[in-house]
């Protein structure tokens, strides 16, 4: 680096020598710690562990969602050929190699996969026309075999990502760059399919009689949300840790600004599937906001619409809660709280309603939905009771434990900036408009 | 921020003094040249490049522009005034039932105002802009000097007016030699 006469920082400011070692082992006794209580307290309730998947399936999808939105963040990076990420790409990589982890993290949701999905009960799958047409795509092996492709397929990316940006560290080969741009394209497509396609596996499927074709690019914008809020705090925590020093404002506004797009595109896309669903006006999919006007719900919802989209768009619309780092962080935990509650919003009412309790009464074939009344009224209740937060809570907690663990693993070591990337100068001096 | 008045104490037909134009070699001296400029105390006076040069609007002493505050009002009202708009029709004046949903609804509304919402906020843009750079600006001055039309390929310029309450022929043009002017030159007009 010497050549070019950049200062990028001491040793000590590139590479994790001492920390990480020390908050992989905090962070992973941690979330163990936090997960065998969480499983402990599920077993308490006596509800077949339903709320302890429910919220564990919750936790998943939340970090599942940092992860592959880093992997999306990074292939964007190569795609655009941007510069100024540089300085933060390693945090993207770090990230997003973490399929593999959330891959055995997933196992307790397959064991418990009767609990939660209806789609497992075969006498369910019949009792409908539409539901006995969907058993082609809803049925146990075949999600198993999704699961695995699409789980195998992003940890390839990811690894082959990060593999070749640190072997550039070691021998400074501009190739590798290229070759990295130039998968970049198809790369990018298929991890925008899985993500759109995992949201019908993971949200969609839990109310299988439920159509929208908006929601997987609801699920998928919510995704891209997570990483892009996560991303400021990371930086600014690593940076009051005396790591990264070149970062500056000019990065902070342009991630401020990558936030700001992602919360009006999560709005677009939230909107766009609400009017479709409103004007068709059809039983099969305004179940879905049915479930979420029930008692609490409606609250929520109306919270997520305003604390998802107006506080945060008012409040990263000027130039300047974007180039101090201390708003964007705030704004970036907003973002994180929210969407959080987003997948909370979309996964757990519909566990409890499609509950199995609730399918064994009988079915009313125009609409399916209606019969519920005063049982949901009790049961929407469930997944707010104190000790269900506790368990959602502890689930986040023991899962974003053990992702973090496995992130500092694999930041340990390894320099938090892609030292010989020809583009490094460029993004130093980097001006945001 | 003053309108440029031609025919100030001097008799009509003579040309005026508008100012002096200094020339500069490149962004760096002319960023310098600015800097002495503005801790001159120097007020009417601007920099001319063929391209945008990073950095320069900071050490003019520039401050940010009103413009978004005045599109992000307009856009507001906008969406506002639409919204109304579509609830008087709709809903209050001549109701209508369309496929037995209620006469008023955000949801469905939402998209007559976005996209006037963000038509306005357009037009806005594009004519507040106008205003603020005071366009349309047939003629100016400077336009004179065969020096300046350098400008549009690799001349770099600064011009201060004359109506300047630090301006002194002299001084001034003492200052921009020593702030590294190629040349310094009077523009009558």
């Amino acid at each position: 680096m010497s050549d070019k006469n950049i200062v990028l920082g001491t040793r000590e400011q590139i590479y994790m020598e001492r920390m990480a070692p020390k908050i992989v082992k905090f962070a992973g006794a941690t979330g163990i710690v936090a997960l065998i209580l969480a499983a402990l307290l599920g077993l308490g309730l006596h509800d077949h562990m339903k709320q302890f998947l429910c919220s564990y399936l919750t936790a998943w999808v939340f970090f599942f969602a940092l992860a592959v939105s880093a992997l999306w963040f990074v292939l964007a990076h190569h795609l655009f050929k941007a510069a100024w990420s540089n300085v933060i790409r390693r945090i993207g990589e770090a990230i997003s190699n973490n399929f593999i982890i959330l891959a055995i993290l997933f196992i307790p949701i397959l064991i418990g996969m009767k609990v939660i999905f209806p789609w497992t009960s075969h006498a369910y799958m019949m009792s409908t026309v539409s539901l006995r047409h969907k058993q082609l795509f809803y049925n146990t092996p075949f999600y198993i075999a999704r699961v695995v492709v699409y789980l195998g397929v992003l940890a390839g990316i990811s690894i082959y990502y990060r593999r070749m940006s640190l072997a550039q560290d070691q021998d400074g080969q501009v190739s590798r760059l290229v070759r990295m741009q130039k998968h970049s394209g198809w790369c990018f497509l298929v991890v925008c399919w899985i993500m759109n396609l995992f949201g019908v596996d993971l949200v969609m499927s839990l109310q299988p009689q439920w159509l929208s074709y908006a929601e997987p690019l609801y699920f998928a914008s919510g995704c891209a949300v997570t990483f892009l809020a996560a991303l400021p705090v990371i930086t600014r925590g690593f940076q009051k840790q005396g790591f990264l020093p070149v970062v500056n404002k000019e990065h902070y506004h342009d991630m401020g600004k990558w936030l700001l797009a992602f919360v009006m595109f999560w709005a677009y896309i939230c909107f766009a599937q609400y009017i479709l669903i409103w004007y068709a006006n059809v039983p099969k999919e305004t179940a879905f906001f049915e479930f979420r006007e029930i008692g609490p719900w409606a609250a929520i919802s109306i919270a997520l619409i305003v604390g998802h989209f107006f506080i945060p768009f008012l409040g990263l619309i000027s130039r300047w809660p974007k180039r101090r780092p201390s708003t964007l962080v705030f704004w970036g935990v907003w973002v994180l709280v929210f969407q959080y509650l987003d997948f909370f919003w979309q996964i757990q009412p519909a566990v409890y309603l499609q509950s199995h309790k609730v399918l064994s009464a009988p079915i009313n074939g125009l609409d399916p939905y209606r019969l519920i009344g005063a049982a949901a009224e009790k049961m929407v209740w469930l997944p707010l009771h104190p000790l269900s937060i506790i368990i959602s809570l502890l689930c986040v907690i023991g899962v974003g434990g053990v992702f973090t663990a496995h992130t500092f693993y694999l930041l340990a070591n390894k320099s938090l900036l892609p030292l010989r990337d020809p583009r490094l100068p460029e993004a130093l001096a980097v001006e945001s408009a | 921020m003053t309108t440029y008045n031609p025919s100030m104490d001097t008799p009509a037909g003579e040309p005026v003094l508008y100012g002096l134009l200094a020339e500069f070699h490149d962004p760096q001296s002319l960023m310098n040249a600015a800097n002495i400029l503005r801790k001159n105390g120097y007020y009417c006076w601007d920099c001319y490049s063929p391209f945008p040069v990073h950095g320069l609007d900071k050490v003019m002493g520039q401050r940010n522009s009103i413009l978004p505050v005045v599109v992000f009002v307009v856009a507001t009202l906008s969406c506002i005034g639409m919204l109304a708009l579509a609830w008087y029709c709709n809903a209050y004046n001549y109701p209508i039932v369309v496929s037995g949903k209620p006469y008023w609804g955000l949801g469905p509304h939402m998209f007559l105002a976005f996209p006037v919402t963000v038509l306005a906020s357009v037009i806005t843009t594009f004519y507040a802009t106008f205003i603020f750079c005071k366009l349309p600006l047939f003629r100016h001055p400077l336009f004179t000097s065969e020096r300046f039309q350098r400008v549009t390929d690799d001349g770099f310029f600064i011009a201060i007016e004359a109506r300047d309450a630090k301006f002194d022929i002299k001084v001034t043009t003492e200052l921009l030699n020593t702030a590294g002017a190629l040349a310094v030159e009077e523009v009558r007009d």
